[in-house]
Order: structure tokens, then C-alpha cells, then sequence
């Protein structure tokens, strides 16, 4: 009788467990929804599953001055969420002691999608990208050790990675991991593009037209529905006499690499100004002006997409603008969950 | 059902942790009125044995990272090797491709040990830091070799003839190393490139298996 009981109790239980795997499985899989229509991600999540915790972790790791030097730099520092979480009206970035950097800050919009990270993609793992501003000297100026000494001094820090990890111990993959769920959660796919595309909005004549335009003369590069894809072009930019930033051929010592840049997203780009991996465009009309007659076609290496002038009249430039304009996402920019958050 | 589970796990655990196979590293050092070797750390993985029939034994989760601060770290216990007529061991010096795509690891292969690049995502394959000393005036050379990106992969593998199961010592001769380079005229490599792959190619070289 007694032997029965048990059995059934064990019956029961092992259910139990089986039945609230499942719906946690569940839940972690709607914490990333891939919109409709879209490609996969490039981001493996089996290696990192997500979790509320690990994400609201993650969160408060973003926005936490703790982790550089001197306690005055967070990740938000160069990545404000209401201008895409980029450094607006700055053309390259400071940090930590007012340092400058060399390198315009990239927005943090649908990184699940990017295969490389940083303008030269010298970054080839999403999980891999914050120990940059975290040891660089211009922006966090820290050592990885000090990091995870700061967060094991924390009885809360400990805790959140406990109920993130199952493991009180702050190692680096577990910081890692954390800091990427949060990162890689960073999804904007709810501008007004994207309404008119699910037809549940219609663009006026002007965006219309300047959609016609983009399809012509942009899309290849700055694809859709990401508006980007996972290549280097060079659009011509002559070589900045202050940094003198060779782009990708840093990484690659490639010759033909020479003046490649990673294809940055268009995704809120009314917002991200300024503009190219040295922010030397501060106006999007600047940019629309380059692109339009700017570039000059003997450039090495030059993209095969930007061989010839636009001829844009004043009216396709007003329309163009107009459909860049319709890329901004204001869910996104707006959404408490990606917004400022610590320790509770 | 979980507790019968254990019980095998934990029984085969002990029953191939009985065969341990040893692989030991020796480093030989220059002679130090020329140089002296302040930082040495080296990723051996992909440590494979090949029998005289024919068969392979692969290690599982094959990372190790040798350090010169820890002379433990020189030898490596393999777990598990059958017991068989021992034909050759592989290995690579230094991390395969997969693995410097692959995003954040642990153990030997965490970004704490100083073995990684932020900047250009990638593992050191081997560190080599010291200095050198000519016409009686000291100077500093370091070493930092990786990459993994074509052309200038870094990663070596290498396979060696042996005929003892159950120790196999490896030489590392950095005097031979040293000599074999010009340090004068290239004593900093601290990324990828041309000169990481001669480094790489020198390196390579310079290992040995021991016969006794």
C-alpha cells in the first residue's frame, strides 16, 4: 500500500517537473519572436537560452556605471535607447575621463540578425562584443577581473545571476551571457514601414514614391526588411585625415578590403544622426547629397552598387527622405522593457 | 530511474578514469645570458590518439592551455584512451576555426586567461613574451600569435609517431626557437598577419615527442 503511494507520488511528480519544463520552454520562446516574413536569426539561441531573468540581468548590467573603472560609464553611456541606442549628435564617442574614441557608435537594432559586429566587423560573436568598450581605454578603461570581482562583491548581483544561471558565481560566460540576452532582444520591427508592409497603414504619396526610389537605388545594400545585410561595402568615402581609418582591412590585411565598412542597418535612422563609421555626415540630407552626385567613381574598391550618380531631382530627394523618415520605430524607442533599469 | 542512472554514470566514470593516459609537456629554455622567457602560454587542443588497428580516440572538449606561471598546467591526463597499441598522437597548437567563431567558452579557453582579442575576435594561439639581450643592451620582445582567418591562419596541427601508451613528453625548444627567429628585426607580432605565420610555421618546429 505504502509502496503504491509512493510510486504514484513519483508518478506525480515526475509529471510535474515534465509539464512546468514544458511551459517554461514556452515562455522563453516568446521572449524572442521573429516578425513575420523575416529571415532566421543569425544569433544561436541554443547555446543561450533566454529567460526573463537572464534578460532583466542583462538589463541591469547595460545600464550599470559599475562596470567601468570609475564607476561614471555604462554601456547607455553610447547607446541611449530613444536615439536607437546610439550616441547621438556625436561623431565618434567618448568614454571614461572624457577620451575620445576613433569610431562613430553603432546602433543596437536587431543584432540577432548581424554575423559581425563593429564598423570593421572586427567583432565575429555577439557574445563577445562587450569586453571591447569594457577594456578599452577611451571608454570603460577595465579589466575583465575587476568586472567580475565588482559584481561578486554584490550580494544582489549574485542573486539575479542565481535565479539567471542557477550558479551565484559570476564567471565571464555567465556575464557574457547575460549582457547578450538583453542585447540580442533588441528587436525593431514596428515603424511605420512595417505597418504599411502587415497593411495596417498606408504610406502618402511622397513616402510611396520615395519607397519606389529606395527599391532602386538602395535596397541592394540596405535590404529589407532589415535594412542591412551582412557585408562590407566601401561607398567611396575618401580616408578621414585624423584617424585615418582603413575600415575592414585592419581586420583582414586584405588589399581589396581597403575602405570596406560594415553595411550599418537604416532601421531609425532619423534618429542616429550623424552618419558613416566616423559620424563625418550630420544631416541625412548630407548623406542623401553624397550618395546623389558626392561620390567620386574612381575609388578602389568601390561598391559595384554605386557606379554611377543618382540624378536625383529635388521633389525624389523630398521623397526619399520622407521613406527613411517612415523607418522610425517609435515602440522601440519607447519601450520600458529595454529602458533604463538596476538593481532592484 | 534516475537514481539507477547515476549509479552507471558514476560507476563507468570510475571505470575509464582508470585509464589515464599522461601527455606531458617540457619546455626548454635559452640559454639566459641571451634571453629570458618571461611569458609563456601555449593552447594545445584536438588531442587525438591513432592505434596500430587502425582506431582513433578523440578527447572530448579537447582545450588546454599551458602556462609557464603553472607548472601543472604541463601535464595534460586523458581520461578514458583505450589501452591499445599506440600508433601516433595529433594535436593543434593553438584553437581551430570553429572554435574562435564560436562566442564566449570557459575553462582554458575564457577570455580571463589574456588568450583572446576583443578587438579582432580571435584566440591566441601562443604567447612568448621576454627579453633579448645584444651588445650587452636589454631589450623586450613579445609574441601575441593568432588569427584563424585565411590567409593568415596561425593554428598548426601536428602528428607525431609514438610507441608508449601510457606517457608521451613533448619538447617545446624555445632556445631553438629563439635562434631560429630574428628578434632584432621583429620583436613585436601582436596580431594577425605575415608575421604571425612565420612565427606560427617556426613554432610548429620546434616540437618534439620524446622517445625514450
Amino acid at each position: 500500500m505504502w509502496k503504491k503511494n509512493n510510486i504514484q507520488l513519483l508518478l506525480i511528480t515526475v509529471v510535474g517537473i515534465f509539464f512546468l519544463s514544458f511551459i517554461r520552454s514556452k515562455s522563453e520562446q516568446s521572449l524572442f519572436i521573429v516578425p513575420a516574413k523575416w529571415p532566421e536569426p543569425v544569433y544561436d539561441f541554443s547555446k543561450n537560452k533566454l529567460s526573463k531573468e537572464g534578460f532583466e540581468l542583462g538589463r541591469i548590467l547595460f545600464y550599470d556605471p559599475g562596470i567601468s573603472r570609475d564607476k561614471t560609464i555604462s554601456c547607455a553611456s553610447c547607446h541611449l535607447q530613444y536615439t536607437g541606442f546610439t550616441h547621438v549628435d556625436h561623431n565618434v564617442s567618448h568614454g571614461i575621463e572624457d577620451r575620445k574614441g576613433t569610431r562613430n557608435s553603432p546602433v543596437l537594432i536587431n543584432l540577432a540578425w548581424n554575423s559581425t559586429f563593429h564598423w570593421d566587423g572586427g567583432v565575429n560573436h555577439l557574445e563577445m562584443q562587450p569586453l571591447n568598450p569594457i577594456q578599452h581605454q577611451a571608454e570603460m578603461d577595465n579589466k575583465l577581473q575587476n568586472v567580475l570581482d565588482y559584481l561578486n562583491g554584490s550580494l544582489k548581483y549574485k542573486a539575479l545571476f542565481f535565479d539567471a544561471f542557477g550558479d551565484s558565481t559570476v564567471n565571464t560566460k555567465n556575464f557574457l551571457k547575460a549582457m547578450t540576452q538583453f542585447t540580442v532582444s533588441l528587436v525593431s520591427s514596428n515603424s511605420k514601414y512595417d505597418k504599411v508592409m502587415r497593411g495596417e497603414e498606408k504610406f502618402t504619396t511622397q513616402e510611396k514614391n520615395g519607397h519606389k526610389l529606395f527599391k532602386q537605388h538602395c535596397n541592394s545594400c540596405h535590404k529589407a526588411p532589415l535594412f542591412n545585410i551582412n557585408s562590407f561595402k566601401s561607398n567611396g568615402l575618401p580616408i578621414d585625415s585624423v584617424y585615418k581609418d582603413v575600415g575592414r582591412f585592419a581586420i583582414t590585411h586584405v588589399p581589396s578590403d581597403s575602405m570596406l565598412f560594415r553595411v550599418p542597418t537604416l532601421r531609425n535612422i532619423q534618429h542616429t544622426m550623424p552618419y558613416m563609421h566616423d559620424g563625418r555626415f550630420k544631416k541625412l540630407k548630407d548623406v542623401l547629397e553624397y550618395y546623389n552626385d558626392g561620390i567620386d567613381h574612381q575609388t578602389r574598391y568601390l561598391s559595384t552598387e554605386l557606379r554611377r550618380d543618382l540624378n536625383l531631382s529635388d521633389n525624389d530627394k523630398k521623397d526619399l527622405l520622407a521613406f527613411l523618415y517612415s523607418l522610425t520605430d517609435y515602440t522601440f524607442l519607447y519601450d520600458k522593457r529595454y529602458s533604463y533599469s538596476k538593481i532592484p | 530511474m534516475k537514481f539507477v542512472l547515476t549509479f552507471c554514470i558514476l560507476l563507468s566514470t570510475i571505470v575509464l578514469n582508470a585509464q589515464q593516459t599522461e601527455v606531458s609537456f617540457k619546455l626548454v629554455l635559452p640559454d639566459s645570458n641571451n634571453f629570458v622567457i618571461k611569458t609563456f602560454r601555449c593552447y594545445i587542443s584536438e588531442i587525438c590518439f591513432k592505434y596500430a588497428n587502425g582506431d582513433e580516440f578523440k578527447e572530448q572538449n579537447s582545450f588546454h592551455l599551458l602556462d609557464l606561471e603553472k607548472p601543472e598546467s604541463f601535464q595534460i591526463t586523458i581520461s578514458g584512451a583505450p589501452k591499445k597499441e599506440l600508433a601516433s598522437i595529433s594535436f593543434n597548437i593553438g584553437t581551430d576555426s570553429l572554435t574562435n567563431v564560436t562566442g564566449i567558452m570557459d575553462g582554458d579557453l575564457d577570455p580571463i586567461k589574456g588568450m583572446y582579442w576583443t578587438w579582432n575576435s580571435g584566440y591566441i594561439n601562443f604567447k612568448i613574451e621576454g627579453d633579448f639581450i645584444m651588445e650587452s643592451q636589454t631589450n623586450n620582445f613579445e609574441y601575441h600569435v593568432g588569427g584563424y582567418l585565411a590567409p593568415f591562419q596561425t593554428v598548426r596541427k601536428v602528428e607525431y609517431n609514438t610507441i608508449h601508451p601510457e606517457a608521451i613528453v613533448i619538447t617545446i625548444d624555445l632556445s631553438d626557437f629563439m635562434n631560429k627567429i630574428d628578434v632584432s628585426e621583429m620583436p613585436v607580432v601582436m596580431s594577425p598577419g605575415n608575421n604571425a605565420v612565420v612565427l606560427a610555421d617556426k613554432f610548429v618546429s620546434v616540437f618534439h615527442v620524446e622517445e625514450k
